[in-house]
């Protein structure tokens, strides 16, 4: 047991201490100090060490969000309750993936009262996903969930899609117990033989036995978040493709359209968009068959052609090559010389609240504070001291 | 450079460290193959090998990931693979070390093994630690060298191993507690087999199981331990040319090991296994093999029989042995086994129950009588407790194993209980009446056999007229050579009997000893008739007998004896009939034995106390003295082994036995993590104290408030949950109450409910749904009773057990009658108070529920114990140490909220991955570690773990 075993026995939060006045700006934020950066750093590093490796990773994923809204989300170990906690985890979970995984496409499905159903179709909008999780959440949270009904509502949706991509279920569970119709380990072999990968993020804080073996016996990953941080930060796991299953097909090409975006001008009538039935002026045509879509990436509707620009596949690059771990060195603020030290991000000195720590690209040798590697980490994907360095990134 | 060999190796890790999360492995396997490109960190491999392994590490770090995607034909490749390189491996590397040993050259070795390593390395070493398969060690445990079938040793198994050399060293006795899931028996069996080798004068081990599936288990971790041990030996030989230690004593590495248990799971004639009861086998086995059932029919074809019993060397056996007369009246297996295997020996090996079972159908010997005869050649002899303790069953079986044995008593924590049951009778009022019918058939027998052959009667009158001693009355040729007739030996123990005395003349003639049964019988049956309850000394009881009878304590002594003589004179064979005549004669003959000492009790009850309506009157005759049938297995053996997961206190053991141990020790768990998270509920969610304590049974506010204990609990603990009740009739007026109050609905919504009942059947099927319903991800919770078949004997490892509540203390049933005499007996005699007993008995039952809950180390579990008086330190303090050392101050005296905090934030925590890094060095020791620690102490680690600085020293290092 922690020491911090009791409400009473923990330190008291003081929220209000966090938030900071920049002495140039003036302007107010909520920051972290900087021994909690400094701990989240290592935990993300420590984490993402496990999953490194010179992989092939594949860059198009079909992946089935499945989230349980029976009563036991109701609980309020994580607050406001488990449920809000994990919506919210599942709505950054959702914008951030498409933003690294611009050529993947995300169904959402949840089960509530003993059944399951799709929440948001498959599809390339996260906007609409996200609307859909808030909404799902407003009917409420009740009955007993069933892992077998998600995972056979997730089989029958992946295996129709086809193999050359990375078909994944990523399973949000909050109950220590599923209520099944049937034999939940008959639909784990059936996924196993068809190659679909099911992760699992138990929020139910323990480690259940049906769970832990059906991301086992698929080869994904099962985490227990200790917390809500915990439970960000292993979410973002995912948003990282897995690597390849060699047992899945041989490489292969794969036919694409890049489409240009066109304006129709305001002498001809607006044309009715094929995927969503709006009629719109500005539109993308299929390079095959000239069918008028709204929004790249999508799969044509008509000719079921993928269709991308050429930015969305850079995006998905980066997973291949990630930006190495930072080695961290520790800053005194007393000594002259480090006083000279600067972010070389943002350019702010890394002495300024005393003791501190700076992170060290281990391939250009630049210092960036803790924020800036975050940042760069998790969000940019580029270091940018290699990047201005022309040290090439790939190499 | 990356060799397809090489990707191979690292898929083959990945399904290594597989198996281990999966939760198969205990031990640690590790193998270095020297002659391959591929090389790991192991004790063994040299710095070169290692510093080409750091130069791969990249490469490593790739296929090591992407082993799980390799295609299935590739898998089965890689295992094919594996299977081969292990033989290749294993035999180069154990070579290599087996030349190093420890004594030479400890420190290079360990450095090498634990330097500072690359991150490859180190993941290496995870790999390595995380897998238990057929790799092993040669360790030195205070000069002696262990053969120890893993790779990986956890500390308290070495300091097991030091404690027993002291204890055989010393030719003493010894009491060991250690927790379970910590290897007891493949330490113990390793650690005999291993000083067999140069203490040859211990030629025997016999290990005493309490259920037939232990003694399997037992057998199948010795064949283990002795493939290892003799692969390691034959290595050794052909490395080091002849070895002195091989040489010398090179007969005994030829190691036979037999299991023993009844007829009916030994047995390969059809009516035999299809019998319904233990009793009914034997007593068709015996209808088929008794001497003059063969005699008969042996006559009847003397021609056909004319072969000459197997001739030649030992180890010729034919497989074919079908020249025995196929006569269905008798059973072909048995005389196949007369005919051929008397005088050979089986070859040496392991003989687990299917093993000997197919070495009888290839022979078509009988297993059963192949394994009696073979128990007294074995080297290691496994088999119940009865067969050494029940001084009836003793006698037949176990009386000639040589004094030079160790034994062990596996699970020892309830043998004063068998010691006493094996001279306890009880007689109710069924076995009296039928009895009555027994003496009536006798009679008629008497009679016919008076007619028709009453030169046998005669001859038996004249034999006991010309005995000497009233030991054993059965004619010479069959004591010597007959297994099969198997009639009882006598209840009493052999060297409480005197020597010299013949059998009074009042009992010599047939008729006349009906007579005396038949009186015996009847004042009992007289006794019984009694309205109340009544509890006097064996010697009151014996005396009172003895005048209403006209007789003397002698004729009473003899009954046993005289009975069986006489049902093998009249050839009887349904010895299961008799049964009813064998208690009373059996009654008669430890009332006669015993009459004059304080150790026996008879007590009768005309009903049960517990419900006073049903009249049901028994008669016990109470052996109140456990020391009696265990002292002279201590003087026979020159060291007995007492061991257990739950002994405390060990200085109980050696007074209620009445023996002083050289060693007695308990041992500590130790662990890289905490996984047990015992904790004492004192008080239910309304403050209120919860106990099952007389006054308060019935109080509606502790029922709820242990069921509110339970429901919570329940909300929490995924997959599967025992609760354990102090008795079936607690156990129900609890389940009704919470039926009555909605306690139990609420359970049901969050696990089904299973329930143990005295039924065997009905129990082992709710266990089967249970395990059924966690399997599936239900959940289920099982509530079961502290001292039933599920407490002693169920494992709830892994997902079957996440949580136990125990409710209530387990006390024994203190109104019982023989529980009072044998308390007083206590008192007076061994001086033990009696609330140090209760307590002591029902916190071993209390412990022994709790530990079902784990079982290795890779399991982990909540210990709940519910009821205010455990905060007591009389209570607590009786708990194992490995228990206590878990057992914070601050989870001591809870409510029912802070419990299930505690149980929340432990499962959280539980269910973090663990890294296997982490336990190199607490809780696994390498072979080279070991022999470090013993380095630098000198003398191997006389204390009991590694000397701490040594642990930490690998530690560092690591």
């Amino acid at each position: 047991m922690g020491s911090k075993e009791y409400a009473w026995e923990a330190n008291f939060e003081r929220s209000w201490d966090k938030i900071q006045e920049d002495p140039q700006t003036g302007r107010l934020s909520a920051s972290e100090g900087i021994a909690q950066q400094l701990a989240r750093k290592r935990r993300r590093d420590s984490l993402r060490e496990t999953l490194r490796g010179k992989v092939r990773r594949g860059m198009m994923r079909f992946m089935v969000l499945a989230l349980d809204f029976s009563r036991s989300m109701n609980l309020t170990d994580m607050r406001p309750s488990r449920a809000e906690v994990v919506v919210g985890a599942a709505q950054l979970f959702v914008r951030e993936f498409y933003d690294q995984n611009p050529i993947s496409q995300l169904i959402i499905i949840a089960t509530r009262n003993g059944v399951a159903t799709v929440l948001s179709p498959l599809g390339s909008n996260p906007v609409a996903h996200i609307k859909a999780l808030s909404d799902s959440l407003a009917v409420g949270t009740f009955g007993e969930a069933s892992l077998q009904n998600l995972l056979v509502q997730g089989l029958a949706i992946l295996d129709a899609l086809p193999l050359y991509a990375s078909r994944e279920i990523l399973v949000v569970f909050g109950s220590i117990a599923t209520c099944d119709p049937g034999d939940v380990h008959a639909t784990i072999g059936e996924l196993r033989e068809k190659k679909i990968t099911v992760s699992i993020v138990c929020v139910a804080g323990a480690e259940v036995y049906v769970l832990k073996s059906a991301s086992h016996e698929t080869g994904g990953k099962h985490f227990v978040p200790m917390n809500e941080e915990h439970l960000h930060l292993h979410m973002q796991m995912f948003l990282q493709p897995p690597q390849v299953r060699a047992d899945t097909l041989a490489p292969s090409l794969i036919r694409m359209g890049f489409p240009v975006l066109r304006t129709i001008t305001s002498d001809l009538p607006p044309k009715k968009c094929l995927n969503d039935l709006i009629e719109r002026r500005v539109g993308y045509e299929c390079p095959r068959c000239s069918a008028w879509l709204s929004d790249v990436p999508i799969e044509c509707v008509l000719c079921g052609l993928t269709l991308l620009s050429s930015p969305h596949l850079a995006r998905s690059y980066h997973h291949l090559f990630p930006v190495p771990r930072f080695t961290e060195k520790s800053v005194s603020g007393a000594a002259e010389a480090d006083q000279q030290r600067a972010c070389s991000a943002c350019l702010r000195s890394l002495a300024a609240g005393g003791e501190s720590v700076a992170a060290e690209c281990p391939r250009c040798s630049e210092e960036f504070c803790i924020e800036c590697d975050s940042f760069i980490h998790e969000s940019l994907h580029n270091c940018p001291g290699c990047e201005n360095g022309g040290i090439f990134m790939y190499e | 450079m990356m060799s397809c060999e090489l990707e191979d190796m690292h898929a083959m890790n990945a399904l290594r460290c597989g198996s281990q999360r999966s939760g198969l492995g205990v031990n640690g396997y590790a193998s270095a193959c020297n002659d391959c490109t591929y090389s790991r960190a192991t004790p063994t491999s040299s710095s070169s090998d290692r510093a080409a392994a750091t130069a791969e590490g990249p490469v490593f770090d790739t296929c090591d990931i992407l082993f799980e995607s390799l295609s299935a034909e590739r898998r089965a490749r890689i295992c094919a693979a594996y299977s081969a390189s292990t033989c290749c491996t294993s035999s180069r590397s154990r070579a290599l070390r087996g030349r190093a040993s420890p004594a030479r050259g400890a420190r290079p070795i360990a450095r090498a093994a634990i330097d500072p390593i690359s991150p490859f390395d180190t993941r290496r070493l995870n790999v390595v630690a995380s897998h238990s398969g057929a790799s092993s060690m040669r360790v030195f445990v205070d000069g002696v060298p262990v053969y120890f079938p893993y790779e990986y040793m956890y500390p308290e198994q070495y300091a097991y191993m030091c404690e027993l050399k002291r204890a055989l060293d010393a030719r003493g006795h010894c009491v060991l507690e250690m927790p379970t899931g910590t290897g007891k028996t493949v330490t113990l069996l390793s650690f005999i087999c291993s000083y067999q080798l140069i203490r040859p004068e211990v030629s025997k081990l016999i290990y005493c199981t309490r259920t037939v599936g232990e003694m399997d288990k037992v057998l199948h971790e010795l064949e283990r331990v002795l493939q290892y041990r003799n692969d390691a030996l034959q290595r050794e030989n052909s490395a080091a040319g002849s070895s002195a230690l091989v040489s010398d004593h090179g007969v005994n590495r030829k190691l036979l090991a037999v299991g023993l248990t009844t007829r009916r799971n030994l047995c390969l004639h059809e009516s035999v296994v299809s019998a319904e009861s233990r009793e009914e086998a034997d007593s068709i086995c015996r209808s088929m093999t008794a001497s003059w059932v063969r005699a008969q029919h042996a006559s009847e074809s003397a021609p056909a029989a004319s072969h000459a019993p197997g001739s030649g060397s030992a180890m010729e056996i034919d497989t074919q042995a079908s020249e025995a007369p196929e006569n269905p009246a008798l059973c072909k297996y048995y005389e196949n086994f007369e005919a051929k295997g008397r005088e050979t020996i089986m070859p040496s090996g392991v003989y687990t129950m299917d093993r000997l079972m197919a070495f009888g159908r290839e022979h078509q010997w009988c297993p059963y009588f192949t394994a009696r005869h073979a128990i007294n050649v074995a080297n290691v002899v496994v088999y119940n407790y009865q067969y050494l303790l029940d001084p009836k069953v003793a006698g037949l079986i176990s009386k000639d194993l040589a004094r030079e044995s160790v034994v062990v008593f596996d699970e020892a924590h309830n043998i004063d209980n068998v010691c006493i049951e094996a001279l306890s009778v009880n007689i109710k009022q069924d076995t009296l009446n039928r009895c009555l019918g027994n003496l009536s058939t006798l009679t008629n027998k008497i009679r016919e056999t008076r007619e028709t052959n009453a030169g046998r009667l005669q001859e038996e009158y004249e034999r006991l007229v010309a005995s000497f001693s009233a030991q054993n009355l059965l004619p010479a040729s069959v004591a010597q050579n007959q297994l099969t007739d198997a009639l009882l030996a006598s209840p009493v123990l052999p060297h409480d009997l005197p020597e010299q005395e013949s059998v009074p003349g009042s009992l010599r003639k047939a008729e006349h000893f009906v007579m005396y049964l038949r009186r015996i019988v009847d004042h009992l049956r007289r006794k019984m008739q009694a309205q109340s309850v009544t509890q006097e000394s064996a010697r009151l009881f014996t005396h009172q007998v003895a005048g209403s009878l006209l007789t003397d304590v002698k004729t009473l002594r003899c009954c046993s004896e005289r009975l069986k003589s006489l049902l093998f004179t009249l050839e009887v064979t349904d010895m299961a009939e008799y049964s009813p005549l064998n208690c009373v004669a059996d009654f008669a003959t430890l009332l006669g034995a015993y009459g004059n000492t304080r150790s026996f009790g008879v007590i009768f009850e005309p009903y049960d106390e517990r419900l006073p309506s049903i009249p049901d009157p028994i008669l016990q005759l109470a052996c109140l003295d456990s020391t009696l049938a265990m002292q002279p297995v201590f003087e026979r053996f020159q060291t007995v082994v007492l061991t257990s997961g739950t002994l405390s206190p060990l200085d109980m053991y050696s007074r209620i036995l009445g023996f002083q141990p050289v060693v007695s020790r308990s041992f500590t768990m130790s662990l890289a993590r905490k996984c047990i998270a015992p904790m004492i509920v004192s008080r239910g969610s309304d403050q209120q104290p919860i106990s099952s304590k007389y006054e308060l049974r019935n109080d509606a506010a502790v029922i709820r408030n242990y069921g509110s204990l339970v429901i919570e609990l329940a909300a929490v603990v995924p997959d599967g949950m025992v609760v354990f009740f102090v008795s079936y009739i607690y156990m129900e007026m609890v389940i009704q109450a919470w039926s009555e109050t909605g306690v139990l609905q609420r359970i049901a919504e969050l696990k089904l409910v299973f329930i143990e009942t005295p039924d065997t059947i009905e129990a082992s099927l709710a266990l089967d749904n249970f395990r059924r319903a966690v399997d599936q991800g239900r959940g289920a919770v099982f509530f079961s009773v502290a001292r039933g078949k599920v407490a002693e004997g169920i494992d709830f490892d892994q997902h079957y057990g996440r949580c136990v509540v125990m409710i209530g203390v387990p006390f024994q049933y203190t109104e019982s009658r023989t529980l009072r005499a044998r308390l007083e007996y206590m008192r007076e005699v061994n001086h033990i108070r009696e609330n140090d007993y209760l307590s002591f008995d029902a916190m071993r039952q209390a412990s022994q529920c709790v530990g079902r809950v784990i079982r290795s180390k890779a399991d982990y579990g909540i210990m709940v114990l519910a009821d205010k008086r455990y905060v007591r330190a009389d209570k607590k303090n009786k708990l194992p140490p490995w228990i206590l050392g878990c057992m914070e101050d601050k989870l001591l005296d809870l409510d029912t909220e802070m419990c299930v905090t505690g149980a929340k934030q432990f499962l959280k925590e539980m269910a973090q991955p663990l890294s296997q890094q982490a336990q190199i060095g607490t809780a696994l020791l390498t072979e080279a570690a070991i022999a470090a620690g013993a380095h630098m102490n000198g003398t191997a680690a006389r204390g009991a773990m590694l000397s701490a600085p040594a642990a930490n020293m690998s530690m560092g290092l690591l």
